[in-house]
């Protein structure tokens, strides 16, 4: 395990360079985040193992969230707590190379095309996701999940992200966009998670108002997280504040589920494109999800009880599906569990070099670490 | 007879002195019109001047004695009607005239010819002839003072009043704006104070609703002694009891006040990393 501690700054998101095996871009805050200065860190691991910052940039907000540049190899982008998006060239110093300007409030997230990897996309707390080139400051596509019903959030601790809010304020959030993702295998489909417990999947290339489906992913409460897997293309996992992971295999969402027609049948319990679940996955919400670039089947969940978890996927054995769940296994699928952190996990994300099962997480003690969670 | 003739005669001579007295130097179509006009005057004025004149024929018919005078002729444009000069010892019609004259109250037969007719005559001269001049005149007159009239408006009147009424504007507007600036910066003065204020409420109700959250919660026994060993927690903890506090950007530009991190309430220094203002801008 290696570890390196961002001296004042809680960490919010990680992620490894898509072009150096030794490289990794951290987004923090100081004040875990509530109020004060961003940075972001440069991290790279040299010979002797051990984690070295090459270079930082401090920033006027708090950063949310972090994407390299899939097409350059020095370009980092981040998501900042002001309503903006900064591109940083990690040869450069202090200033970012391109300031993206639109969101009315905090963006959460962001993430690059891995497909064309020439489009961004961002979420916000202003209930929107925007698509972007890095080459214009206006964004090319705006997306609007659309708030199909009303939630009170349950979990206060998720109004550690709502700077400076009112608690009453909280139940506002149902619109937040708390994440939104690019598929991995087409470059047109988008995936995003809300407050109202709602993940939404559009498909860019069709007109407004046709070009999303909506389905509940977590029981009224917010849905905090979603990721795409990275080999079955039908199949993402959400996670939210009711602290469980859900699989959905998005080919058969209900037509009911759609934006456009509601619900009709009061019995249906459970959504038909619920493929497998781990209830009680962690003890308090699940902050981030994120399936594995080696394995098929196996899924990594962040949480704010502090705690990193590796996660198999019972209803798939690597080749074809099991029609088992995660829920009727003694252990829920665990394999490992990490909890070195001492604050709240925010953010993980999968090593793609070396040896298969390197993992990196941040959480707001202010520490990176690097662990193996495969053996 | 002879009395007829010469009762016409005399009138014929009072017209004629009476018309070319006045008119001395017109020409001889301007006193033809005259005559014509004359002819033409009203029967009233006619038959009046025959009166006074066969009132003055009956005194002289009364006379004892007749005095010839000269006849006037139209050649004779040197010619002045004079009385004759008159003793106590000669008597004649014209001293009977002249001795009537007076007690009469009316005014002398000349001048009242005089009066009747030119002034019949200028007004009627006036009024025919100069028509056109007049028109023109009266168009030029009026024209004129219109335009200097207007012109007097634009210059004396319009710009003063422009120029008063743009100075009480500008006043007005100075004022306005004056007053409006103060009210704007009274009121974000009094919003940022209320903003910042109800953001050191919220945080310390936020930071309550955690602790109890996190108090209450069902969360198995190894969460709860993370959590409890938190120093997210423990910040929570001393925001919520106000003894650490958010703390106000002290920068001079009242627009940007802002919270920028966490102090002590009781000392002021920073609770957490301190901030840095960092510039807005491109590499």
């Amino acid at each position: 395990m290696l570890r390196y501690h961002m001296q004042g700054f809680s960490g919010y998101g990680v992620q490894y360079s898509p072009f150096f095996d030794n490289r990794l871009a951290v987004a923090a805050g100081s004040n875990f985040g509530l109020v004060g200065n961003g940075k972001l860190f440069i991290l790279e691991i040299d010979r002797s193992g051990r984690i070295v910052e090459v270079n930082s940039f401090l920033t006027q907000d708090c950063l949310f969230d972090l994407a390299w540049n899939e097409s350059h190899e020095n370009q980092v982008l981040v998501a900042q707590g002001d309503g903006t998006l900064r591109l940083f060239d990690t040869t450069f110093k202090e200033f970012p190379i391109a300031i993206f300007k639109e969101h009315e409030r905090e963006v959460f997230s962001c993430n690059w095309n891995l497909v064309n990897r020439q489009n961004f996309l961002s979420s916000s707390w202003d209930g929107s996701i925007k698509i972007w080139s890095p080459l214009r400051k206006q964004s090319l596509m705006t997306l609007t999940p659309r708030p199909l019903e009303i939630t009170k959030m349950v979990d206060p601790l998720n109004a550690i992200i709502l700077k400076k809010k009112s608690f009453t304020g909280i139940s506002k959030n149902r619109n937040c966009v708390y994440q939104a993702q690019f598929s991995p295998h087409d470059q047109n489909l988008v995936l995003s998670c809300s407050g109202n417990s709602y993940a939404s999947l559009f498909d860019i290339r069709l007109p407004s108002g046709k070009n999303q489906n909506n389905f509940l992913v977590h029981s009224g409460l917010e849905a905090l997280t979603c990721d795409f897997n990275k080999y079955r293309p039908y199949v993402v996992a959400t996670g939210g504040v009711d602290n469980a992971i859900r699989i959905w295999d998005i080919r058969m969402l209900n037509k009911n589920e759609s934006a456009t027609i509601k619900r009709t049948v009061p019995g249906q319990l459970h959504n038909s494109s619920c493929i497998n679940e781990i209830p009680n996955a962690h003890g308090l919400a699940i902050r981030k999800v994120t399936w594995s670039p080696h394995h098929s089947n196996i899924l990594m969940s962040a949480s704010y009880d502090m705690t990193c978890r590796i996660w198999r996927d019972l209803s798939n054995d690597g080749a074809k599906e099991t029609y088992k769940t995660n829920s009727t296994d003694a252990t829920k699928g665990s394999i490992f569990n990490f909890t070195q952190h001492s604050e709240f996990v925010f953010g993980a994300d999968w090593s793609l070099w070396g040896k298969p099962g390197y993992v990196a997480s941040t959480a707001w003690d202010g520490n990176l670490f690097v662990w193996n969670g495969l053996g | 007879m002879n009395s007829n003739r010469c009762q016409t005669n005399e009138v014929n001579k009072f017209i004629s002195s009476t018309e070319k007295g006045p008119f001395t130097g017109r020409d001889n179509t301007l006193s033809f019109n005259k005559i014509g006009s004359r002819l033409n005057s009203p029967p009233i004025l006619k038959d009046k001047i025959e009166l006074k004149f066969l009132q003055h024929s009956e005194d002289l018919n009364q006379s004892r004695s007749y005095v010839n005078i000269r006849p006037r002729t139209l050649e004779d444009q040197s010619y002045k009607f004079e009385a004759p000069n008159l003793n106590d010892n000669e008597t004649s019609w014209a001293k009977d005239f002249r001795y009537n004259f007076p007690k009469n109250v009316e005014p002398p037969i000349e001048n009242q010819i005089a009066n009747l007719n030119i002034n019949n005559g200028l007004r009627t001269s006036q009024t025919d002839f100069p028509l056109g001049f007049y028109s023109q005149k009266n168009f030029n007159i009026a024209s004129f003072p219109v335009v200097d009239h207007q012109i007097f408006k634009t210059t004396g009147l319009e710009h003063p009043i422009n120029s008063h009424i743009d100075s009480l504007i500008n006043a007005e507007f100075s004022e306005l704006e004056a007053s409006s600036l103060e009210e704007d910066v009274h009121t974000e003065e009094e919003n940022s104070g209320t903003s910042l204020e109800d953001e050191e409420t919220a945080m310390k109700g936020l930071a309550s609703d955690i602790i109890e959250f996190c108090d209450n919660n069902s969360a198995n026994k190894d969460v709860k002694e993370r959590l409890n060993s938190s120093k997210f927690m423990g910040l929570m903890g001393s925001i919520s009891d106000g003894s650490i506090v958010l703390k106000k950007d002290n920068g001079t530009e009242r627009n940007l006040q802002k919270h920028v991190g966490f102090c002590f309430q009781n000392s002021g220094n920073w609770a957490g990393l301190e901030f840095h203002d960092v510039e807005d801008r491109i590499a």
